[in-house]
């Protein structure tokens, strides 16, 4: 289905106000033996929609996930009756290959699930706003991390954008910011890998990126959630207490780069062949950018409060580790793929605070953890935090096979949301796993 | 090349030549609505296209775009409904190539 706007430069569409339960977005699944039995399945729920409406949609969303799943499968996520019965048509041409229904011969074993967890530069506000109070499971983890963090972040996530922290504030409202601005990453990453094992989606191995790392590591019971949310309420400060730093992202690889550094700029991430992160204090920054612009590759400046992944946050990080308090470390209970050692992570480095505690000065090779995930195997991925910066590199990795993001890349509504999340469910049982549907069921 | 129309093929080349080594893959008329970022372009991919857009079509782009093209029909649409801008006539003791003449 196209969403048609108005006006084609008129910035983003409106929010549509939320209609009550009856426009929620449900997730129905189907499946068969063979295609000619998908067939069939299909066309009898057509009759059962056309017959019954609205009502009908609501039982026939409750009923149909229940048979023991065959190798032929379907899915298709709709709000209402009309939309899914348009988009259950015959797949032709003509239809929107994105929003149609999908149908899949599933293979023996599918590929295990792999957690991406984005890290700064990926957040906005008010993102995955509509799946808390929706999803009990969401709303419960990211609660939990809010409320450990303190200090308004829940308060400022949940605002609206005009009632934020303002981003040009200094001193302790700069403090403020900068600690929301982690936390409220960290917390949306969190929730929503906690969502999909809520609706019985297996991870066999996590890759987090910048504080998705962190994310992965509670995720994978290395730290305990208290002691991430700590080492990022004292990592906040003291990157709180230095100048402030920008991000540019270049489109070349860092070979190309490397020789067009002004003094103080550093390389922040290696995410491939044609994408590189540089960072720097102050505006030596811009100097840079001007030099590379010149040279021809585009350039654009990320959003982030100070140099991260540099050497510029050595200092704050060695203050991060002298502050912290003693904390437990256990082994990975699900491989690490660290970015940050551009490899699967070692369990001694697992159970080293410095490796959590450097996270923020270390510099990213996203790139080369791709390698080594996609050297042990084919994997689902799923984008577990707010796109698609982290998305978009793995699915322009030559080995990436099947990408799913679980949130919308762009701000929308919070039906708009809901369906990102129950698309990235739909993927993976195209792929062959196994789903809890009346956990899916249950939000709302 | 100003007149030239901005068409699916059109943008299918240039889509697959930002990126850089690694692409996003070409596009065909079924994935007019598949969002841009699945099919492996982020922002800094788009802005590149836009440049390119920019360079090849004599269109001035306006980087607002990058928020709203999410999809390849979005961005082909609200193309469309950019002014044309004439390029400037070249100066006469310029060669082709923008160098000066002997």
């Amino acid at each position: 289905m196209q969403i048609v706007r108005g006006g084609g430069l008129s910035g983003p569409a409106p929010v549509a106000a939320d209609r009550g339960a009856a426009r929620r977005p449900r997730l129905m699944v189907w499946s068969a033996a063979d295609p000619q039995g998908e067939q069939d399945v299909r066309r009898s729920l057509r009759r059962w929609l056309r017959a019954r409406g609205e009502s009908g949609f609501a039982q026939v969303a409750q009923a149909w996930g229940q048979a023991e799943p065959g190798p032929v499968r379907g899915a298709v996520v709709a709000a209402d009756c009309a939309e899914a019965l348009a988009l259950l048509g015959e797949p032709g041409p003509s239809a929107p290959s994105s929003r149609a229904a999908q149908v899949r011969q599933v293979g023996a074993a599918p590929p295990p699930v792999v957690l991406l967890l984005p890290g700064q530069g990926a957040q906005r506000p008010r993102m995955a706003r509509g799946l808390y109070a929706w999803d009990p499971v969401f709303t419960r983890a990211a609660d939990e991390v809010l409320g450990l963090a303190g200090r308004g972040a829940r308060e400022d996530w949940l605002a609206e954008p005009a009632a934020r922290t303002r981003r040009d504030a200094f001193g302790a409202e700069r403090a403020a910011r900068i600690h929301h601005s982690l936390v409220q990453l960290f917390a949306v990453d969190y929730a929503l890998a906690r969502l999909l094992v809520g609706w019985g989606v297996r991870p066999a191995a996590l890759l987090g990126q910048g504080i998705g790392e962190l994310v992965a590591a509670v995720l994978a019971d290395v730290m305990a959630l208290q002691d991430a949310v700590r080492l990022l309420a004292l990592l906040a400060e003291e990157a709180a207490a230095l100048a402030p730093g920008g991000m540019l992202v270049v489109a070349a690889g860092v070979e190309e780069v490397r020789g067009q550094l002004t003094d103080g700029v550093a390389v922040s991430a290696l995410n491939g062949p044609a994408q590189t992160v540089l960072a720097s204090p102050g505006h030596a920054l811009a100097d840079t950018a001007d030099r590379l612009t010149g040279a021809g590759y585009e350039c654009l400046p990320v959003r982030t409060e100070a140099a991260y992944h540099t050497p510029h946050l050595a200092e704050a990080c060695a203050k991060v580790a002298e502050r912290l308090p003693v904390t437990a470390l256990r082994p990975p209970r699900l491989p690490l793929y660290s970015p940050s050692v551009g490899a699967r992570l070692p369990v001694d480095a697992a159970q080293d605070r410095l490796h959590w505690t450097g996270l923020a000065a270390t510099p990213v090779r996203l790139r080369d953890a791709l390698d080594a995930l996609f050297a042990d195997g084919d994997w689902a991925c799923v984008e577990t935090g707010p796109g698609p910066g982290l998305g978009a590199l793995v699915r322009r990795h030559p080995a990436a096979a099947r990408t799913f993001s679980a949130l919308r890349a762009r701000p929308g509504s919070g039906a708009d949301d809901q369906r990102a999340a129950l698309s990235a469910a739909a993927g993976l049982w195209l792929s062959g796993h196994r789903l809890d549907f009346e956990a899916i069921r249950s939000t709302g | 090349m100003a007149d030239e129309l901005i068409d699916v093929a059109a943008l299918s080349r240039l889509l697959r030549e930002c990126g850089g080594a690694e692409p996003g893959g070409p596009i065909g008329p079924d994935d007019l609505d598949v969002p841009l970022y699945e099919l492996g372009h982020d922002s800094l991919t788009v802005a590149q296209l836009l440049t390119r857009i920019g360079r090849e079509f004599g269109l001035t782009v306006p980087r607002d775009l990058l928020e709203d093209a999410d999809t390849p029909r979005s961005l082909l649409d609200m193309l469309a409904t950019l002014p044309r801008v004439p390029r400037a006539p070249r100066p006469e003791h310029l060669d082709a190539r923008g160098r000066r003449g002997a």
